[in-house]
């Protein structure tokens, strides 16, 4: 009964931010709404662990462990980023009154939209039906896309219409695939059935492989278009870049998650009809392929919040290479790195969002002095990005450990080395500049001292976990994880 | 399994498919958003009959409310906003990279290609019927071909809708359709879709005062 109000919880708080009067009741309202999904999420993970899946609404609602782990993420980030929130816009649109008129309309139409995105976001781990999924994901496009625009600049507008455009492409692609998964179980089920996961579990092995082998193609790009995967990731450098920072720790920390989960429910799918070497092969190639852009577009990157876009290209790219891997081990990696990525670079973007509103500019050379400056906010870069290039003792650097061993044990080592040099590359490519900017000579005229409490807060409370994660995976995690794992048929 | 067409079903079915064809034409050849729309309304009102016929031969009531709102929906509802933006963007003619010859000829080019690929996808022992899919294909290849040659952004959002309505067709005539449901949730959602991109082009015109996506060059590398 905890997915109900999970749902509802951010839905009806959208609903409220049209009405209330203050901005301080619009903060509070975005804040109690994330918290509350929060433990709601922690709760219904509790459940799942305990008894292996949930079901509410009738057939509508379904969670296993694959569904709690995605939404923990979503519901943490979620948290964070509306803590985060409250203390950016405060600065960010200091100069404007935004007790009536503009200034309030635009914070209302924000803290609903964060509201309605988080709420199409919560939908798709726990929807049962692949068409809802669908339809979810296409919300979190249509529910993000004037969060992306919330500037209203020439460039902004310019990654919201690449940003619509491109995804909507990809949706339409993913609905193919999921009119022919629908299609592929016609022979066992009849040509009217729900078309929900719950349904489709039990007949999983004998779905029309031809089909199957048809739709997983179809899902793949395009719900591989919202996760980034390349080369269909065009709109999101620009939309990460241009967004809001809080906005920015969403998208990459978790809409793209959201879509990956997409893909590894269909993977779930296709795999007991179809085998596993043709899903792990598209995998394996769009993952590389996603690690060799990112590396090539880190190289050259002048621009520091792009530079964290293309990360989270890279990062989606070893998420879909540890599935490809697979067994017990390459998927632990897998669903390891997505909550490492998604905790590290929500504590960069916000980091960030805090260096734009000092420095007043996203240029990486025009950035220095940081740690003189805002030592806090400078610590914390520096920390979320050794967490996010996989140095030790971070999570990350134990997920990506474990998808490299996967991948030579099963006999994969080319894809294994070529992986680990990519990533050796990224390492030293993207300290480099965090180096430039943490350190050096300050502009004069730059005032000295952190800029928001209340972002510092969430920063620090996403720190926690990101080091946390690094030290221990503790147990009720482990066995979500592996509970997760087996959902995705690993073990063995 | 669903059941086998019938003869005279399956002869207005390929006349609709053809239908279907003609208004991509239509839609390449055109020159002024006017035709766009007109080609649009009267592409979804031929879905919409698609959807009417195989539900009289299913005998799927579900289909029939289907039909009906798509007419709604897409001919009237979306075609109508559509109108509107296009009005608020007074003198712009959408341009194509191409001339419309070569766009035509593009055109041919992805229907053979679709016609010639789509057996290719269907392995032998299925019952996807070839001429639908491929006319279905046809027209996500042809929506996909609008969107990157044509640079106003009506034009584009008109291309993504003619993919949406290949798919749509595509999954009535191979699948016989999705639970209503779910057809009703995309119906709802093309519908959003369409008010959002519709306000961002009206977003973007007042703050760039063209909807040439030609003006949107800025963000690279």
């Amino acid at each position: 009964m905890l997915l109900i109000p999970l749902i509802f919880v951010p839905a009806a708080a959208a609903l409220l931010c049209l009405i209330v009067p203050g901005r301080l009741w619009l903060e509070l309202i975005t804040l109690g709404s994330s918290i509350a999904c929060l433990g709601l999420g922690i709760a219904a993970t509790a459940q799942v662990v305990a008894a292996g899946h949930l079901e509410a609404l009738g057939v509508w609602l379904y969670a296993d462990a694959l569904s709690a782990l995605t939404l923990l993420i979503i519901a943490f980030v979620g948290a964070t980023a509306a803590l985060y929130s409250i203390g950016y816009l405060r600065e960010d649109m200091k100069a404007q009154d935004v007790h009536r008129g503009a200034g309030l309309r635009e914070l209302r139409r924000y803290y609903a939209l964060f509201n309605i995105f988080l709420f199409s976001m919560l939908v798709v781990p726990v929807s049962n039906s692949l068409g809802v999924l669908w339809i979810a994901i296409e919300g979190t496009t249509l529910a993000s896309l004037f969060l992306v625009s919330f500037y209203r600049t020439r460039e902004a507008l310019e990654a919201a219409w690449k940003y619509v455009i491109v995804g909507s492409v990809g949706i339409a692609l993913a609905l193919f695939g999921t009119i022919l998964a629908y299609y592929s179980a016609v022979q066992v089920l009849g040509t009217s059935y729900d078309l929900t996961w719950s349904v489709l579990a039990p007949v999983t092995a004998q779905l029309n492989p031809s089909i199957m082998r048809l739709a997983f193609l179809f899902i793949l790009v395009g719900f591989g278009t919202k996760a980034g995967l390349a080369p269909m990731h065009t709109w999101l450098p620009d939309a990460h870049s241009e967004a809001p920072s809080p906005i920015s720790a969403l998208l990459s920390g978790v809409l793209l998650n959201t879509a990956m989960y997409s893909i590894l429910r269909y993977y779930a799918l296709a795999t007991p009809s179809l085998g596993r070497a043709y899903p792990s092969g598209l995998l394996l190639g769009f993952g590389l392929l996603s690690l060799l852009i990112a590396t090539l577009f880190i190289l050259k990157q002048r621009d520091y919040k792009r530079l964290l876009a293309y990360s989270s290209v890279e990062h989606m790219g070893i998420v879909a290479i540890g599935i490809a891997f697979g067994g017990p081990l390459g998927l632990f990696g897998a669903l390891l790195q997505m909550i490492g990525h998604a905790v590290a670079k929500s504590l960069m973007f916000f980091a960030s969002g805090m260096v734009v509103l000092r420095y007043e500019t996203k240029q990486i050379d025009r950035v220095a002095g940081l740690v003189k400056l805002m030592p806090a906010t400078g610590v914390m870069l520096i920390i979320g990005a050794l967490a996010l290039t996989g140095a030790p003792p971070f999570g990350i650097f134990i997920s990506e450990l474990s998808i490299l061993t996967a991948g030579f044990r099963s006999g994969q080592a080319a894809a294994a080395l070529a992986m680990l040099t990519l990533v050796a590359i990224i390492f030293i490519r993207f300290l480099r500049p965090m180096n430039s900017m943490l350190f050096g000579q300050a502009r004069i005229d730059l005032p000295s001292g952190e800029i928001s409490r209340t972002a510092l807060g969430a920063m620090a409370i996403t720190l926690i976990l990101v080091i946390g994660l690094g030290l221990t995976v503790p147990a009720p995690l482990s066995e979500l994880l592996n509970q997760s794992v087996a959902v995705l048929g690993g073990t063995p | 399994m669903p059941s086998p067409v019938p003869t005279s079903a399956a002869q207005i079915l390929q006349v609709l498919g053809a239908v279907l064809l003609l208004t991509v034409f239509w839609m390449l050849a055109a020159r002024r958003l006017h035709d766009y729309l007109t080609a649009y309304a009267t592409q979804s009102v031929t879905v919409a009959l698609i959807a009417a016929v195989v539900g009289t031969f299913t005998g799927s009531v579900d289909l029939y409310v289907v039909a009906v709102l798509t007419v709604l929906v897409k001919a009237v509802a979306i075609v109508g906003i559509l109108h509107v933006v296009a009005g608020r963007l007074p003198g712009q003619r959408p341009r194509s990279v191409l001339n419309m010859p070569t766009s035509l000829l593009i055109g041919v080019a992805l229907v053979i290609l679709a016609f010639l690929t789509s057996p290719a996808v269907v392995a032998p022992g299925t019952f996807l019927n070839e001429p639908p899919l491929a006319v279905s294909l046809s027209l996500v290849l042809i929506g996909l071909f609008l969107m990157s040659s044509r640079r106003h952004m009506l034009s584009q959002i008109i291309g993504l809708l003619t993919i949406e309505n290949g798919l749509f067709s595509g999954a009535v005539a191979i699948a016989y359709g999705m639970p209503l449901i779910v057809e009703f949730g995309i119906l709802f959602d093309v519908l959003v879709a369409v008010i959002v991109l519709g306000l961002l082009v009206t977003l973007i015109q007042r703050n760039i005062v063209s909807a040439d996506t030609a003006e949107l060059r800025e963000l690279r590398g």
